[in-house]
């Protein structure tokens, strides 16, 4: 192995598709190794715990220099252990749904690891040692590209259960604040939910500031009761936006009324590089959205978009004809169908038979 | 069908069908520069037993299509599955194995060279560091104190 050149060993370990622990594991090796796995042993960096040692943990490495391979950062966002439940053991033991199969002995650990973490938790939140650390971590970081905030347990339905909207806003507000500190522009942002909160004003300009340069946008769900800041004034401020995706979590519903109704539905949105657009309305298939003015959204982006998914949608028969998945892949509509726009509908085949004629011939 | 000669850096002279030559860059290229030759072409850089074993394959492989421009695309790149043929033609010992490799990048013949690489990193896989160590005789080259620090930094990025 040693008497390959540095390229090759570098093409066989990028071949070897190495997993992250082992990535780890293979900068023990010997110094060659090190110097070659160590921009994507760091390349993602994640924090999936409540505690001081993991925000200690980020902090370090953006003191070190490994912190310049860091590009993305996801923050995997563990609920909030409710105070009023702390001392309530039903209530804790049930949090595990494991009480079914749990011994006495087994319930007796669970308890205590939940009380652990409930430490753990007042400790980081009530020092805001969360916020710190990122606002310390992020800004040194400066070939960060990414920021994904993940709930942790993601298979829950909507609303979510009791501590998933308060961690996930303080995650959300976290990683706001540390990447105003920070003198580059991330390109993707990812968040698989967002409570629906009431932003001032004076809060909103933070939010602009990271958004305004995204090229990469993806929002899970929304949930509570109004989202006019995301349609308003959030999605309307990413003019440089490629990739949407809306409710793409799989989740079982996803409350996108709002902005696929009043904003995309109405043709207001327009987004001059777009190429992606996938929205997954759920399976509640509660979202509704006008075919006219979708129509009009699609045909104002027919020139950059390439690859679109609508999925879940409530909407009229003609427009579920017309299943806009991946494109090239579209169904014409049902010309029976009174189709109010013809033209821009005739606009659209048009657009796909050129494309499938071009991957045709590509591909011949 | 015709005909070149090839020389060893052992100097020995094996010939082989043009279109066989051809799968590597470098000899497709350098006979489209001179034409038509009837000497042998030297290849310095590789022995009589490396090249046999190199013609072996390109002679297996001579029909495949050639490599798409998306040569360097995540799916091939990433992907350690590796032909029945080629598993079988890559059992040899890790003096040649390396040998292979270094040939194939030589002689610019992407897909053995990938297929050697694969070969390499389907050992990498799922080894702890001694092992890997063990397995291809690499040096521990940290000191104790760097050692104890790239444990350090690992548990930064652990998940």
């Amino acid at each position: 192995m040693e008497s390959l050149p540095v390229e090759l060993v570098e093409r066989i370990l990028s071949l070897a598709n190495l997993s992250h622990a082992e990535n780890l594991s293979c900068r023990l090796v010997c110094r060659g190794f090190c110097s070659i796995v160590s921009p994507t042993a760091f390349s993602r960096v994640r924090i999936s715990k409540l505690a001081r040692d993991a925000f200690d943990g980020i902090v370090n490495l953006s003191q070190s220099q490994l912190a310049s391979y860091v590009v993305e950062f996801e923050y995997k966002v563990i609920r909030f252990i409710s105070s009023k439940d702390i001392h309530d053991v039903d209530s804790l033991i049930q949090l595990s749904d494991e009480s079914d199969t749990l011994s006495i002995q087994d319930m007796a650990n669970s308890l205590v690891e939940h009380h652990k973490n409930h430490l753990h938790q007042v400790d980081v939140l009530g020092t805001f040692y969360d916020i710190i650390s990122l606002s310390k971590a992020l800004p040194a970081f400066t070939n960060l590209k990414s920021v994904t905030i993940s709930t942790f347990d993601g298979s829950f339905e909507l609303p979510p259960p009791l501590g998933v909207a308060e961690a996930t806003t303080r995650a959300f507000w976290a990683v706001i604040k540390a990447l105003n500190s920070c003198a580059y522009q991330i390109e993707s942002f990812s968040v698989d939910s967002v409570s629906k909160l009431s932003i001032p004003p004076s809060k909103l300009a933070q939010i602009h500031e990271i958004f305004e340069g995204l090229t990469h946008l993806s929002i899970g769900s929304v949930y509570g009761q109004r989202s006019y800041n995301f349609q308003e004034d959030i999605l309307a401020r990413t003019p440089q936006l490629q990739t949407l995706r809306l409710g793409s979590d799989g989740r079982g519903s996803c409350e996108w009324q709002d902005i696929l109704r009043d904003r995309i539905g109405t043709g207001h949105l327009y987004w001059p590089h777009l190429k992606v657009l996938e929205m997954d309305g759920g399976v509640s298939g509660r979202v509704t959205i006008q075919q006219k003015g979708l129509v009009r959204f699609l045909t104002s982006h027919q020139n950059t978009l390439t690859d679109l998914s609508i999925k879940r949608l409530k909407t009229f028969p003609v427009l579920r004809k017309l299943v806009l998945r991946e494109l090239g892949e579209f169904v014409v509509a049902d010309r029976g169908c009174k189709w109010i726009e013809e033209e821009q509908l005739l606009e659209w085949e048009n657009l796909v038979r050129k494309k499938q004629g071009q991957t045709s011939s590509a591909s011949a | 069908m015709s005909e070149i000669k090839l020389l060893s850096s052992d100097q020995a002279t094996i010939t082989v069908q043009k279109e066989v030559a051809e799968r590597s860059i470098l000899i497709k290229n350098m006979l489209e520069d001179v034409g038509e030759v009837t000497e042998a072409i030297p290849i310095p850089n590789v022995n009589e037993s490396v090249l046999k074993k190199v013609i072996e394959w390109c002679e297996h492989h001579k029909g495949d299509p050639p490599a798409q421009a998306d040569d360097d695309s995540d799916s091939r790149k990433k992907s350690t599955d590796i032909d029945e043929w080629d598993q079988k033609f890559m059992q040899v010992d890790q003096e040649m194995l390396f040998e292979i490799i270094l040939a194939a990048n030589y002689l610019d013949i992407k897909p053995l060279l990938d297929v050697g690489c694969k070969t390499v990193a389907n050992m990498i896989k799922g080894k702890s560091p001694d092992e890997i160590r063990k397995t291809f005789n690499i040096q521990n080259d940290f000191t104790p104190e760097e050692e104890e620090q790239i444990r350090r930094e690992n548990e930064w990025a652990e998940e």
